[in-house]
């Protein structure tokens, strides 16, 4: 029997490696290249660089070219913004729908489950002649005001499933003590910590990577997203292989920087929330 | 009654201020100005338009043809692939590696389809990397093979949600399957997937709302009159290229409006179809 | 009391919080307004181009050479993925977000801007009498008002890898025929891939630019074969276009087997590495192709006949125009009378070779490989491209019509004639002059 275990637990790790080499091989393959000569790139994809090979240039040349500190600045700033918003947001109506439960409040969690599922692309020639009208092109503000607004139905049915597990003893312990409704939510928001980093991680994701909207909503290197500048520079017709390709592994790095360290809480914040 | 109104209102106004100002309002406003031209009322003259021209019609039926086979390609392979890792996860088998596991399969999913399509484009490349078939250069093989670098990006997502939903799954019954003697396959197949079905069913759905709103990938790969001969043109490239322009074509916000409406009924009929139907009877009975 | 410490302890990191959160919002909301007010105490002036390649020698070069001549100027160069350009310049006219100078594209999609009153008329500029009419011609209205100042023209042709020549005892073809022998022997040996060229389909523009219009004009006799597609008094199944078609074809046997995944770059790329012998590029690829040491050459397009006096197309490739809706009009106009001076043509042509003014000053071309290109007008008939004009003003248009046609020509088995059919039929559902010849 334990025989048959060991085998069989083999098996498992080996199916999980061989996925895993599948998921990071071709990024580490990359990787690599990012820090070798142009001419190594070409003779040898798959080698480590050595002594010889070894260059920072690609990274200097990506950081200096055109507007990628720029980029970089304004994805931050838009996705940090849209994502405070979001959790913000997010936390007050679920509290609110999970505090005062009335049929407006079924109601009002039926309209964000819908939502999440909506195709908000789709309604963006509105939202183009939107910004256009409030002279709100080119500025960070239109993508954080749209973002937001598609961000937070999920957010709210993440968190709504959050709150609930928090059990009414507090609450009501809070409220004999004098507390109003704003304060009973402030005391009861750190149980819900696990939540609100999932709804964090959930918002961020889609916000860094998009291209949709940066594409029709910034006209300018001003406000330029770092997807879409690595997207404009990967497309002009470009020699320079090393600069490519350290700007695509300099875009990765946030992301997966993030996702790597807090995947743990992630991943609670999504089970936790949801096992309930 | 009316305080608990006015407090759960108080609560919910700014996140339902964002989503009807900048999610629901322009899908309502799409619908409304693809009855109209500029300003002129014209009523279906744009839909009109959409179906009967020669160019625009056949690029709007093939788009959907290839959305079409971009889902089902999406569905079959990533579905099955993202509930088999998920089951291995939660099989018990691998103890300590299972964060580790977890971790690293979804990083491909927080990279942008710039850096996706990249990467695979250059492995891909006959005359880069260890393909010797010209993939991406072929009509027949073109959408599929953008299909499944799609696949590969996202498999992290239903990976994460599927695995906290087995997760959630209460050990006890587990347990009393093993002492009855079930098999690991026989546990799976005949207590953790029916548990699960409706999660399955879930991600089905928002595969299918992503495969027929996907964009990203195909633009960033082959630009907005995606080849070879438009094979890899799907909905969400043709829609960008009728209200925005692209090259020396002229963008249309009204026409583009008409193709967003079109595009948000097939979303619509497909979700309602799909809830009418199928998860209905997937809704197991809780415990 | 637990509860009590609970309280203030919560507090003081809530209080933190709101705080942090406060902060946050209130610098956000006023840093993008900020980012997009002007903050200008000098005129601003702003460049919209597709020409993002260029973008080093602007601001290194171009762009301070007039700011340190016109203090209280600063000038801001923005360019945009030639792709987008358009639709891009397109939405900021709308939106009126546009720049104040704007680089004009040749022919059909500026002509859509000057109908709809984006750019100003430029009669009366001073030194726009530095240029032909002709050279003025596809940025001018019906009346001959002209709206944009021709910058540079480029041309197409073949470079060719001089050592692979020698090492095969070639020589640069001048005919049809002898194209063809060429290409043959270097097939023949297999070491190198006798023709690199632009297959994927997103460069598609490259088969029509570098390809049908390189080879064709002597097929259809230069311009007079446009102006007949235009009135509809020729169509492109005729035997002159289809001869170009089936010249463009005669490449397909010499292309990589894998044409339809290699793009501009990697072309280019090949050609750059040897392992390529001959590339067909357009003419500001000088730095690129040909720096300083490489031995390479160029060649132009073969005629049928040995003999014959060969078809050299030169393309005015863009000029600057000013944005109707520009705060700063008379200081775009000032830098616009710059753009025709010998001293700016003159930096134009040395910082970016392969790019050739318009102006009908005599300018030093110290570049040797530019003035190859140059010499390729000797002994031939200049032509403009085809299909640039009246068939590019709507949607469906030439460019996207013919470039798509071009690319499942060139990587599928479909043949000349088909193609050639293909585009006629096409072009006679959308393009009223030529609907009679369905």
């Amino acid at each position: 029997m334990k025989v048959q275990n060991q085998s069989k637990n083999l098996l498992v790790h080996f199916v999980m490696i061989f996925f895993v080499l599948l998921a990071i091989g071709p990024i580490l393959v990359i990787v690599i290249n990012s820090f070798k000569t142009t001419d190594a790139i070409f003779s040898g994809p798959l080698k480590l660089p050595d002594s010889a090979t070894f260059t920072l240039d690609g990274f200097k040349r990506a950081i200096l070219n055109g507007n990628f500190i720029g980029n970089y600045i304004n994805s931050t700033v838009i996705t940090v913004g849209s994502t405070i918003l979001t959790v913000v947001c997010s936390c007050l109506a679920a509290y609110g729908i999970t505090e005062f439960t009335t049929k407006l409040a079924t109601v009002i969690a039926g309209l964000f489950t819908i939502g999440i599922m909506l195709p908000v692309t789709l309604g963006t020639v509105v939202i183009l002649k939107m910004m256009v009208r409030f002279h709100l092109l080119n500025t960070h503000l239109s993508l954080i005001l749209v973002y937001v607004g598609i961000s937070v139905p999920l957010g709210v049915i993440l968190m709504v499933t959050n709150f609930k597990t928090v059990s009414n003893d507090l609450k009501e312990a809070a409220r004999i003590d004098g507390a109003n409704e704003f304060r009973t939510f402030l005391i009861v928001l750190p149980l819900v910590k696990p939540g609100i980093a999932a709804v964090a991680a959930i918002t961020m994701l889609p916000i860094w990577n998009d291209l949709w909207f940066p594409l029709i909503l910034t006209t300018g290197p001003k406000t330029q997203t770092l997807t879409l500048g690595i997207q404009q520079f990967v497309g002009v017709h470009t020699n320079d292989w090393q600069a490519l390709i350290a700007s695509l592994v300099l875009g990765a790095i946030p992301l997966i920087l993030l996702f790597t360290l807090f995947s743990k809480q992630f991943i609670k914040g999504l089970s936790d929330g949801y096992g309930k | 009654m009316s305080k608990r109104h006015r407090k759960l209102l108080l609560f919910t106004t700014p996140a339902l201020a964002f989503f009807l100002a900048f999610a629901v309002f322009p899908l309502i406003g799409t619908i409304y100005i693809s009855f109209y031209r500029e300003t002129k009322f014209v009523g279906l003259a744009n839909f009109k338009f959409l179906f009967t021209d020669e160019t625009l019609s056949s690029r709007f039926l093939s788009a959907f043809l290839h959305n079409c086979e971009f889902f089902i390609i999406a569905a079959a392979v990533q579905l099955p692939l993202a509930l088999l890792m998920a089951a291995l996860l939660t099989s018990g088998r691998v103890r300590r590696m299972t964060g580790f596991y977890r971790t690293i399969l979804f990083i491909p999913s927080t990279l942008s389809v710039v850096i996706v399509g990249f990467i695979w484009r250059l492995i891909i490349s006959p005359l880069w990397g260890i393909v010797d078939y010209p993939l991406l250069g072929e009509k027949a093989t073109a959408l599929p093979t953008i299909t499944l670098m799609s696949v590969w990006q996202y498999l992290g997502i239903p990976l994460v949600f599927l695995y906290s939903a087995l997760l959630a799954i209460p050990s006890n019954i587990i347990e009393a399957a093993r002492v009855d003697g079930a098999s690991d396959f026989r546990i799976f197949f005949r207590i953790k997937m029916p548990l699960i079905a409706p999660q399955i069913g879930i991600i089905t759905i928002l595969t299918f709302i992503w495969t027929f709103n996907g964009f990203d990938i195909i633009f960033a790969l082959n630009g907005g009159m995606p080849g070879p001969d438009f094979s890899t043109d799907v909905l969400g490239t043709l829609f960008y290229r009728t209200f925005f322009g692209w090259g020396a074509d002229q963008g249309d916000q009204n026409l583009g409006a008409a193709t967003a409406t079109v595009i948000f009924l097939i979303i619509l009929l497909g979700t309602a179809g799909y809830f009418a139907t199928i998860q209905r009877r997937l809704k197991v009975s809780q415990l | 009391m637990v509860q009590t410490n609970y309280c203030d302890w919560e507090k003081m990191k809530i209080r933190k919080a709101s705080l942090v959160f406060a902060i946050g919002i209130s610098l956000i909301v006023p840093a993008s307004v900020l980012a997009t007010s002007a903050v200008a105490a000098t005129t601003t002036l702003t460049i919209e181009s597709w020409r993002g390649d260029d973008s080093v020698y602007w601001k290194k070069t171009l762009i301070p050479m007039y700011e340190k001549a016109n203090p209280g100027v600063k000038i801001v160069w923005a360019p945009s993925t030639s792709n987008e350009y358009d639709s891009a310049l397109s939405l900021r006219f709308k939106g009126k977000t546009a720049g104040d100078v704007i680089m004009c594209r040749p022919y059909g999609t500026t002509k859509t801007f000057i109908k709809n009153k984006n750019l100003i008329p430029l009669t009366g500029l001073p030194g726009l009498t530095n240029f032909t009419t002709q050279s003025m011609q596809s940025w001018s209205d019906a009346s001959g008002v002209p709206y944009c100042v021709p910058s540079a023209s480029v041309g197409a042709g073949f470079y060719y890898n001089k050592d692979i020549f020698k090492k095969l005892n070639l020589t640069p073809p001048k005919t049809q025929a002898e194209f063809i022998a060429v290409l043959e022997a270097i097939k023949k040996d297999g070491k190198y891939t006798p023709l690199a060229a632009a297959g994927t389909s997103a460069d598609s523009w490259a088969l029509d630019q570098m390809g049908l219009e390189l080879v064709g004009p002597y097929y259809w006799k230069g311009d007079a074969g446009g102006v007949a597609l235009d009135n509809g008094t020729r169509k492109a199944t005729d035997p002159e276009y289809l001869a170009a078609f089936s010249a463009l074809a005669s490449w397909k046997p010499y292309l990589p087997k894998t044409f339809s995944t290699m793009g501009y770059t990697d072309a280019e790329q090949l050609f750059i590495l040897g392992r390529a012998a001959i590339l067909v590029e357009g003419s500001w690829s000088v730095k690129e192709i040909a720096p300083p040491g490489k031995n390479v050459g160029i060649f132009g397009a073969p005629v049928a006949k040995a003999g014959d006096k060969p078809y050299v197309q030169v393309l005015a490739d863009h000029g600057f125009g000013v944005n109707s809706a520009s705060p700063n009009q008379a200081a775009a106009k000032k830098l616009l009378t710059w753009f025709t001076t010998k001293e700016f043509a003159q930096a134009y042509a040395t910082g970016l070779p392969g790019f050739f003014p318009l102006s009908k000053d005599k300018i030093t071309i110290d570049n040797p490989m530019a003035q190859a290109w140059l010499n390729l007008r000797d002994g031939a008939i200049v032509t403009a491209p085809i299909g640039m004009d009246k068939m590019n003003t709507g949607t469906p248009n030439f460019f996207s019509v013919m470039t798509n046609i071009l690319n499942v020509m060139m990587t599928t088995k479909k043949t000349p004639a088909e193609a050639a059919a293909d585009f006629q039929k096409s072009l006679s559902s959308w393009y009223p002059p030529q609907a009679k010849n369905k």
